[in-house]
């Protein structure tokens, strides 16, 4: 198949099958003409005058499958051995759905992944928003690789946030949960701000460009009925604005999966958790073994 | 690369001492090794891999408190001297381990420069200039090339020198003939196989009252030197 010659051997195939958002389902308008790279692969998307969703190849003329989930559009180069994980909140009719932006990162894909997984940074690079510095301290929290799904889970991680979200009135301490069921894509789920029995969601989906690079999208989807879309989106795309200059001046780009390369304190349990998770599944895109 | 493994264990000069201001933190490269420098209040300069142990993030863009340089992404603070992590905010009753600890080079400070070695050199630095004579320092330029280019370009010539003499690999001395009596010194610092910087000193038994004019001169110089050497790299 032509596609085959298209595809880098240094691709594994665990990152080869998976499927990964390429653009937002609401900035494709009809007759429309897309760019956008692909695990090194120049892909071409479309939406006919119909309506109809195309995504291909250019350079050998293959169409790639589509999904259309959680507001963007995903495919895959490989053979998807599985359907995409769930987001069973997305489907609750309360809820504000957006894709509140996709930004390219001089970062790779798991490099982008860890930082959104990361406690320990929301007082610091996020300062009078998700945290502040007299009461940055992370207490331990619950962290399992789940027996039905096989996802990373981290529970009841829990951080003082003045700002949690645009809603939020005053500062309180905020529970978060994480999920990670795929090697490029995690979600939040952190207490709601004005119903402290649910949470919103926040999924970073992350598209590998190369081994050095990727595109995050971001997902809200979120108890909010006065803040604006254009409002939601500008609040997702600040905090990861102060996150992006950190992400790009980590050394190595490549995430380091040997335990002996960088040094964890216990705040990072996710992030040592996600690292031997993606190494047992033979995950090396975008890598350090 | 060969020329990294023979050099580790020697001196290189990464800038001039005034150039290493209070409260800042430059980067400067070595041989492919990044390093953040850095002088806490007490006026000691530190030079350490340009990496926070912890997740990678790059040192030189944290902040120089005076005692400590703290990683941006998540506060950690290394102590000035020994490297060591005094302080998580995350566990803030912790007290880190040994491990916690930036990677630190050798640094010291003479002659008007801050040097650097990536081994465990057994002399000092120093840079020979007979007693009673002056020096002025030029500005600093850096090349994209390899230091054996620069060297090969100041062997061939340089304007007012009857002889430019190789000292070392990476140490030149032009000997100046004329109206402005004298030598230059070139201090090559590799920071890559392809990258360099130019550090050059002028000493005199005398120098000339218009130090700026002498600056400038040599500074023209080394600029032109740098973009002839450049463009034939790109030819090439």
């Amino acid at each position: 198949m032509g596609l085959a010659g298209n595809v880098k051997a240094s691709i594994d195939p665990v990152a080869l099958d998976a499927w990964y958002p390429v653009w937002a389902d609401s900035e494709l308008p009809r007759s429309a003409t897309r760019h956008t790279v692909l695990l090194e692969t120049k892909l071409q998307i479309a939406r006919r005058p119909d309506g109809d969703i195309l995504i291909r190849v250019p350079e050998c003329g293959i169409d790639l499958p589509i999904l259309r989930r959680f507001g963007y559009l995903w495919t895959s180069l490989g053979h998807p051995t599985r359907d995409l994980f769930q987001i069973p909140e997305f489907d609750e009719p309360d809820r504000r759905n957006l894709a509140a932006g996709s930004i390219g990162v001089r970062a790779s894909a798991p490099r982008t992944v860890e930082n959104f997984l990361d406690l320990g940074h929301l007082p610091i690079v996020h300062v009078n928003y998700l945290g502040i510095e007299q009461k940055a301290e992370i207490k331990p929290y619950e962290i399992e690789i789940t027996e039905e799904d096989g996802e990373v889970l981290a529970r009841n991680c829990r951080v003082y946030q003045p700002q949690a979200s645009l809603v939020a009135t005053s500062g309180f301490e905020v529970e978060y949960t994480y999920r990670v069921p795929h090697p490029y894509c995690a979600i939040l789920y952190k207490s709601s701000a004005i119903d402290e029995a649910r949470s919103d969601v926040i999924a970073i989906l992350v598209q590998p460009v190369d081994q050095d690079r990727s595109v995050a999208h971001m997902m809200v989807s979120v108890l909010d009925d006065q803040s604006s879309d254009k409002a939601i989106r500008a609040f997702q795309q600040f905090i990861f604005g102060q996150d992006k200059p950190i992400l790009e001046n980590q050394v190595p780009t490549r995430l380091p999966l040997d335990p002996r390369a960088e040094i964890p304190a216990r705040v990072d349990a996710t992030s040592s958790m996600y690292r031997r998770w993606l190494r047992a599944q033979g995950v090396r895109y975008g890598t350090l073994p | 690369m060969t020329e990294a493994s023979a050099s580790e264990d020697r001196w290189f000069p990464l800038m001039r001492s005034e150039e290493l201001v209070a409260r800042h933190v430059a980067q400067a490269r070595l041989l492919g090794q990044e390093i953040a420098v850095w002088r806490d209040d007490a006026g000691l300069a530190n030079g350490w891999e340009n990496r926070c142990p912890h997740r990678g993030v790059r040192l030189s863009i944290g902040i120089n408190d005076g005692l400590h340089l703290r990683c941006q992404y998540h506060g950690w603070r290394f102590a000035s001297g020994s490297g060591q992590c005094s302080f998580i905010p995350a566990h803030p009753d912790l007290v880190p381990g040994e491990a916690f600890r930036a990677r630190v080079y050798r640094l010291i400070e003479r002659d008007g420069y801050v040097w650097a070695s990536l081994g465990n050199p057994l002399t000092l630095p120093s840079i020979d200039i007979p007693s009673g004579w002056q020096s002025v320092t030029l500005r600093s330029i850096a090349v994209n090339v390899a230091v054996r280019s620069v060297t090969a370009a100041l062997v061939s010539g340089y304007p007012g020198a009857a002889t430019v003499s190789v000292i070392d690999e990476f140490t030149l001395r032009a000997d100046l003939t004329g109206s402005e009596p004298g030598f230059v010194l070139f201090l090559l610092q590799p920071m890559s196989d392809a990258e360099c910087v130019i550090h050059a000193l002028v000493a005199s038994d005398l120098l000339p009252g218009d130090v700026l004019s002498l600056l400038r001169r040599h500074n023209a110089v080394l600029t032109a030197l740098r973009d002839r050497l450049e463009a034939e790299a790109d030819a090439a």
